[in-house]
């Protein structure tokens, strides 16, 4: 499950493989930004069925509070 | 080309996609789109886009109503305002209407959307056929394809009002950029294609009971549908053609009588079927249809012939055959997209396949016929002045598109084509051509700059479909007569020399004007109208009013 949310966050975002792990912090990442964010949640929902809401979406700082929510 | 993507829902996630290779527009936020348009000092204005595709979201821009009148009143004051926007010079790409939101799932309104749907798509055909340089992007057939529940994501639109889920929006993306390329890049004209394992499974003549696989099942069936889809790249313009290694009685009988056969000989404007090699038979093909052979396309089961053709024969495209047969009619259509789209068709595309098979007939009364005047007369030529308003886009499409016959290769964008004939310093000669055996449609147009005493022959592009009938002759006799009558005594013209028009580089010479300069590859000519001037030429001219 990590891995799989590693890559689909790579994938959204156009980012090479390694660009992001488990300890990446949102902030640090220039093409994840508010449009970016959306689009990495709404992939994430869409592709692995997670059922993140807006709430949980807007407290996110980092991969980790995201791995966190998808149980992984 | 420069693009902008305009939209009433967000849709920076495709611009994103498409900034990664391309120049793109970004407008600042959405939902502004006809504010933008309307207003020619916004920031798409400075940077002039050749393209403008508008992506509309239906519900969005109806306001979510459930009332037809007043949705239709949204959509008729979106499309007044879209229109009174529309510039010569740009062109645009317009989506078509699709219904997205929960409330309309409600069986109510389901006879609402789809009025919705079918009345924004006919306000948005009648645009088209207006308008030259506006077309439809087909958004709701990439929604279709995927499927609906595909193509939305409740997660983006709530968060940022991104409707579209990532694999719509990556579909929309590639149909951004198909648009580009065929907008871009001239279509191919020919298809030619063998016939064994090729159109059907086996070989012909092989078997004398069941000839080959052509049927409504398996392998037969496979062959049948790819037919399909070529018979329709027919009916959209694409010229086919034979050209096959078989005895030809074999092949044209199971063409001729084979109940499961989609494609008639009638479908083929040329056929060769012999033993000879296929890149002579495929030389043949393009100077008997006097087309380059870039703009040939072949198609064959067998790696030795198309390799052949490659190594011979460069500028023939030569696409890949499928290992799995399976996939043939879905290769076919991709190989339509990717040589044969066109941004519009006009007429005369429709009719290609009819007017070459003319240009064939034509061609053998020439064999049967000793004296070349006698068989001129025997064709019943008419060459009729037609009204060039009625026809701005096949005249675009001919100044743009046509190199041998083109004596100054100038190109004119609709726009510039509208403002010449605001102009009254410019006069534009329309001509359609017709025989016995059909109607070419609109095949010349020759542009003059006039004044009272001297008028310049500026343009005089003709399609080389017609060429060698002496046509061009009784055009600028044509338009000497005209001139004569309006008391005009010089008329000048010239060629400017390029790597494809030399078919007409002594063509003023040979109707006697005379060369006034000749330097750096532009002969200057001109005419004296008092000078009684025979043009040789066996056609009957009309004049539309």
């Amino acid at each position: 499950m990590k891995d799989k949310v590693i890559k689909i966050i790579e994938k959204t975002l156009n980012l090479g493989e390694g660009t992001i792990t488990e300890n990446t912090i949102i902030n640090d990442v220039p093409e994840w930004d508010s449009l970016g964010h959306v689009l990495v949640i709404g992939a994430l929902n869409e592709e692995l069925g997670l059922d993140i809401s807006i709430d949980d979406a807007m407290e996110m700082h980092s991969v980790q509070d995201i791995l966190k929510k998808a149980g992984a | 080309m420069k693009i902008a993507i305009l939209s009433n829902v967000n849709i920076n996630s495709v611009i994103r996609q498409l900034n990664r290779t391309n120049n793109i527009y970004q407008a600042d936020g959405y939902g502004n789109e006809i504010g933008i348009l309307l207003n020619k000092k916004s920031n798409l204005y400075a940077y002039k886009p050749d393209i403008v595709f508008i992506i509309e979201d239906t519900v969005e821009l109806i306001n979510h109503l459930d009332n037809f009148d007043n949705a239709v009143k949204l959509i008729d004051d979106w499309f007044n305002n879209f229109e009174l926007s529309i510039e010569g010079d740009t062109l645009y790409y317009v989506s078509n209407a699709y219904i997205n939101g929960p409330e309309y799932n409600l069986g109510n309104l389901i006879n609402f959307s789809s009025s919705i749907i079918s009345y924004w798509n006919e306000k948005l055909d009648k645009l088209i056929l207006k308008h030259a340089n506006v077309r439809l992007l087909d958004i709701y057939r990439e929604i279709l394809s995927i499927g609906f529940d595909n193509s939305f994501s409740t997660t983006t639109w709530y968060m940022g009002r991104i409707p579209y889920s990532q694999i719509l929006c990556n579909r929309i993306s590639d149909l951004v950029l198909h648009k580009v390329c065929i907008e871009e890049n001239t279509a191919k004209k020919v298809l030619l294609l063998d016939l064994d394992n090729t159109l059907w499974g086996g070989l012909a003549g092989e078997n004398d009971i069941d000839p080959v696989e052509l049927t409504d099942e398996h392998n037969g069936l496979i062959y049948k549908t790819l037919q399909r889809v070529i018979k329709q790249m027919k009916n959209s313009g694409v010229i086919l053609g034979i050209v096959s290694k078989n005895n030809l009685d074999d092949a044209m009988h199971i063409i001729n009588n084979n109940h499961h056969m989609v494609l008639r000989e009638d479908d083929f404007v040329i056929k060769k079927i012999n033993w000879n090699n296929k890149v002579d038979n495929i030389r043949e093909v393009a100077s008997e249809l006097n087309l380059g052979l870039d703009s040939i396309v072949f198609f064959d089961d067998n790696d030795t012939e198309r390799y052949l053709v490659k190594e011979a024969l460069p500028e023939v495209i030569v696409p890949d055959f499928p290992k799995n047969i399976n996939k043939l009619p879905d290769v076919m259509v991709d190989i339509w997209k990717k040589y044969f789209d066109k941004p519009m068709l006009t007429k005369e595309d429709l009719n290609k396949t009819e007017e070459y098979r003319a240009n064939n007939e034509r061609n053998e009364l020439k064999h049967n016929t000793a004296d070349f005047n006698d068989y001129l007369k025997k064709l019943d030529i008419v060459l009729k002045r037609v009204i060039p308003e009625h026809h701005t886009a096949r005249i675009v499409q001919l100044l743009n598109k046509t190199n041998q016959f083109n004596l100054t290769t100038v190109r004119h964008s609709l726009n510039e084509l509208l403002d010449m004939m605001a102009d009254k310093n410019y006069d534009i000669f329309t001509y359609n051509v017709s025989d016995r055996f059909g109607d070419s449609g609109v095949v010349a147009v020759v542009i003059v700059k006039n004044s009272d005493h001297e008028v310049f022959i500026e343009d005089f592009v003709m399609s080389c479909r017609v060429m060698g009938r002496k046509i061009e002759n009784a055009i600028i006799d044509d338009i000497e007569d005209y001139y004569r009558k309006k008391k005009v005594q010089i008329i000048n013209s010239k060629y400017v020399k390029t790597d494809k028009n030399f078919p007409v580089s002594e063509l003023f010479d040979s109707l006697n004007y005379s060369i006034v300069s000749n330097s750096g590859g532009e002969k200057k000519y001109k005419l004296d109208l008092s000078a009684n001037c025979i043009r040789d030429y066996s056609l009957k001219k009309e004049v539309e009013v």
